[in-house]
């Protein structure tokens, strides 16, 4: 009946170009490809890093000489040439100390990116750190955080004016030999945002950075590290949008969490990098370690994530929670059309007394998309009273595409009480029905019913996040109905 | 994860000698599939903690039994001595009477033993597989997926088993009761190997009981099964393992259905110190269907695991999966469950559900409900709960005048009872209840 109607619309929507696909002409000065002693010496030379950042570089380096890349993921791609990866380039030679230093070519970026720096400056109150390839290009909203003594900066900054907050912190969280993307980020990371919120202090904005993948054959790799002390509050935000590239980029970040007591950290990602055209050519690789350690009494970490773009995306944002009464949770929408693939989940290890945590994970898989989740819960045996509830839907449209539910439970405390369940189902015939009898497009049926598949965990984002998460989405998805 | 190096559990010298010692006369065809057994087992060795497969299962204490193996297995066939000190009497009570049986002894098919029903095609798996003519045999075994450590050490090391076959319409009037006993004076392995097939339309019920003493000497056990249900086939089976506190038992079931037959099985792991029972199910064509209940309970140091891996190949199958458990003591408890739905396996409707009670702080539960789907036109579900027993279901009870340990007892047997109850054999559930009580008696203590 619909079969045309739907056939024009997909072919729409298919053909519709990526739509942040462009690069921008900057002379960046970057290292030689390839990865070797030489090189960490270069980059930290290069960010004039005190020598502790160096040794510490250099122990990363030879843990990851020694490892292998993980195999054991459901994801499949083809061998990644270490050897012929640029790790460092620099969009500028040297920092810029205000806006008005900074590249017009980069600016006009932004500005194509629909994140004009000055208008978010006064329009939405939110400080950007904007990463553009590896060195930040302009930090706003700096003095107003300062009086309160939040520090808010690049991670290069950090390890100039803080290193001893940097040496404390540091792989604390994401120890250097962790895994094989880690140790390789550790040793060779180029910048990223560091955040530091005083004890007793609720940051008044949400603070966010931008990334952005730019010069060709760049490997970004990225360091984020967020210490909330006593009694403190923060909101991050990270979104992420990237040119088109035919040539495949990985992107290898690390990001700890830090929160110690009665302290809270919301992250929250919307994630849209290049995810490869429709017969799967390009696109990013999206190698991500993100983890959150809940070190203090009551303290809360909270993950909210929105993964729509990526060739693969491999990450799992996982809490440790050491403090008691502490809290995890994690929030995920995560959908790969085409012949993208996502395996991403959670790991919650309840440490302390009366820990709680949520997963809610939501996954949608359309054309030849995989998607799985793959999640641990693991109550030690001193979490008396932990908590845990686990739930995971996943949704299919089309016949080609797969979703995966792996979820791991180990229990080892009796007064614990974890529960998991997960549901598997697709877009049914009816409910579209039902919709176009009342005047809705196959399209705008499945964008409301996809909408409201995913509404748990939009609920969680910040406004402006949420309304972007939905665009996304339903850019994403459209064409793959039928 | 920072790499262990550790010495291997088995050495490659100590497994050529348990590999000798096993050497038995092949027909040439059997002969290849059990060399490329071997070499598996050699080239891949014994899994670790560092592999998915085996991180929860203490290794080296269930592959120590191996060790001993080169000695030759003679001593522990089925001998006069042997023969003489078996009690019926004592079996009895524990299994109850049955008009069928097979006996198992030590691995070994037992003729004497066994009281078999008339009609019924029954022989020693070794002399089917010298039985050049039977060609079905040959390309099932050519068939079996040698990947996984449980069928390749069995396939490399057995020496006989059963091969049991239901003609077509064949219906069996009573349960066919299968038992493994294992008598043993010293440390040993032994591995078993059987067939059922059951072609078009028959039935049967298959129950099998696996029992030993308490000796103080530990063991292993290898059973695998390779099952064969032709259309519109029927098979009923259950398993009790009800063996001694040291007897380590490794089952390994294979299962491939065909148009229109179920299967249902039922497992209770009630014994034995390390149990582990996996299940392969492949539903390769439409309409069929398989149902798998389980519960087992464990105290002081016992480990019980329960694999399953249902494989709908084929659109309109039904598969359901229940498992409950309870640990007690230093007991494990492991349920690993994976539902896989292929590409063209439409309607498919599966579900699983794995439910688990710690009782004691040291206790530790480990659940992998898993599902795998390639096919949008499906429904499947998994739900798995961990925890303790209801504080308030415990004192609502109390407020009633009943003693804690009473009231205990009343919700661990009503968490059982789902999986119990539900038993159709009136004999075979006296005998489940029996070790449930059992159960009750250890833990109060």
């Amino acid at each position: 009946m619909t079969s045309s109607l739907k056939k024009n619309s997909a072919n729409q929507y298919t053909d519709e170009k990526y739509r942040y696909g462009f690069t921008t002409s900057i002379e960046s000065e970057q290292a030689p490809p390839g990865l070797n002693e030489e090189i960490i010496h270069w980059i930290s030379e290069k960010k004039n890093e005190p020598t502790f950042m160096l040794n510490w570089r250099l122990k990363c380096y030879h843990a990851w000489k020694k490892m292998r890349e993980p195999r054991w993921s459901s994801v499949h791609y083809p061998p990644i040439q270490y050897e012929e990866i640029i790790y460092y380039s620099s969009a500028q030679k040297q920092a810029p100390k205000s806006l008005d230093e900074v590249d017009p070519e980069i600016l006009k970026t932004f500005e194509k990116l629909g994140i004009p720096l000055h208008e978010r400056e006064a329009l939405a109150g939110v400080a950007i750190d904007a990463v553009f390839d590896s060195v930040s290009v302009g930090t706003t909203f700096k003095e107003k955080l300062s009086k309160l003594g939040i520090i808010f900066c690049s991670f290069s900054e950090a390890v100039q004016q803080h290193p001893e907050l940097i040496q404390t912190y540091l792989g604390s969280v994401v120890p250097y030999n962790d895994n094989f993307f880690a140790a390789l980020n550790s040793a060779v990371f180029s910048d990223g945002s560091f955040c530091y919120i005083p004890k007793h202090t609720r940051c008044p904005m949400e603070l966010s950075t931008y990334f952005r993948i730019n010069a060709a054959k760049t490997g970004q790799f990225e360091r984020t590290l967020i210490i909330a002390d006593e009694g403190s509050y923060v909101s991050y935000l990270e979104g992420c949008t990237a040119p088109m590239r035919d040539e495949n980029q990985l992107h290898a970040a690390v990001v700890e969490l830090v929160a110690l007591d009665r302290a809270e950290i919301r992250y929250s990602t919307v994630q849209n990098w290049y995810p490869g055209d429709a017969q799967g050519k390009g696109g990013v690789y999206n190698f991500v370690t993100k983890r959150g350690a809940c070190r203090g009494y009551r303290s809360k970490i909270s993950w909210t994530q929105v993964e729509t773009g990526s060739a693969i995306t491999w990450k799992y944002p996982s809490c440790i929670l050491q403090g008691d009464e502490s809290v995890g949770e994690f929030y995920s929408v995560a959908v790969a059309n085409h012949f993208q693939q996502a395996d991403t989940g959670t790991k919650m290890i309840h440490l302390g007394k009366n820990t709680t945590s949520t997963i809610i994970s939501k996954g949608i898989s359309a054309g030849q998309g995989q998607n799985t989740y793959r999640g641990l819960v693991r109550i030690q045996k001193k979490a008396a009273q932990a908590r845990n509830y686990t739930q995971c839907d996943s949704l299919l449209m089309g016949s080609h595409c797969s979703a995966q539910t792996l979820p791991s439970i180990e229990v080892k405390n009796p007064t614990a009480k974890a529960e998991h369940e997960a549901s598997t189902s697709k877009i049914s015939e009816d409910q579209i029905f039902y919709c176009r009898q009342r005047g809705l497009s196959t399209e705008d049926a499945v964008n409301l019913i996809v909408n409201g598949f995913c509404k748990e965990v939009f609920k969680k984002l910040p406004m402006e996040f949420a309304v972007e998460a939905q665009k996304l989405l339903a850019v994403t998805l459209e064409g793959s109905v039928g | 994860m920072i790499p262990r190096e550790t010495q291997p559990l088995i050495s490659n010298a100590e497994l050529e000698k348990i590999l000798i010692s096993f050497e038995s006369e092949d027909p040439s065809w059997f002969h290849q599939i059990r060399q490329i057994a071997r070499e598996e087992l050699k080239n891949n060795g014994f899994p670790d903690f560092k592999t998915e497969q085996g991180s929860y299962t203490p290794w080296d204490k269930v592959l120590l039994p191996l060790k001993f193996s080169g000695r030759p297995i003679e001593r522990f066939s089925a001998n006069t001595d042997l023969l003489s000190s078996l009690d019926w009497n004592q079996i009895e009570s524990v299994i109850g009477q049955w008009p069928y049986r097979i006996v198992m002894l030590n691995g070994q098919y037992s003729i004497q033993h066994s009281i078999l029903p008339s009609g019924l095609e029954i022989e020693s798996i070794r002399s089917v597989l010298k039985n050049s003519l039977n060609i079905p045999i040959q390309s099932m075994f050519s068939k079996l997926n040698l990947k996984e450590l449980g069928p390749v050490l069995n396939l490399a090391c057995f020496k006989d088993g059963f091969y049991l076959h239901f003609k077509s319409n064949q219906c069996l009037d009573y349960p066919l009761v299968m038992l493994h006993i294992a008598t043993q004076a010293q440390d040993y392995f032994s591995c078993s190997h059987n067939v059922i097939v059951m072609d078009e339309y028959s039935s049967g019920t298959i129950l099998e009981y696996f029992i030993s003493g308490n000796e103080d000497q530990s063991s292993l056990n290898s059973e695998m099964t390779q099952i064969y249900l032709r259309p519109q086939s029927q098979l009923a089976h259950a398993a009790a393992y009800l063996n001694g506190i040291h007897k380590n038992q490794w089952s390994f079931q294979t299962v491939e259905q065909q148009s229109g037959s179920s299967f249902s099985s039922r497992i209770f792991i009630l014994g034995g110190a390390w149990t582990r029972h996996e299940q392969v199910i492949a539903l390769k064509q439409p309409q069929a269907s398989c149902g798998l209940e389980g519960l087992w309970m464990t105290q002081d140091h016992q480990q019980a695991e329960n694999y399953t891996f249902i494989d709908h190949q084929a659109p309109n199958c039904t598969s359901r999966e229940k498992f409950k458990g309870i640990a007690n003591h230093d007991s494990v408890g492991v349920f690993d469950g994976c539902i896989l739905v292929r590409e063209n396996s439409m309607k498919t409707d599966a579900s699983q559900e794995n439910k688990n009670i710690l009782l004691s702080s040291n206790a530790q539960i480990y659940s992998k409900p898993q599902l795998k789907i390639y096919a949008d036109d499906v429904k499947c579900s998994h739900g798995s709960a961990t925890g303790q027993l209801d504080a308030e279901a415990l004192f609502y009870l109390q407020s009633r005048g009943i003693h804690p340990e009473a009231a205990q007892q009343m919700l661990i047997d009503g968490f059982s009872r789902e999986i119990v109850d539900a038993i159709p054999w009136p004999e075979f559930k006296t005998s489940i209840w029996n070790r449930v009580n059992q159960f009750y008696k250890g833990n109060s203590k």
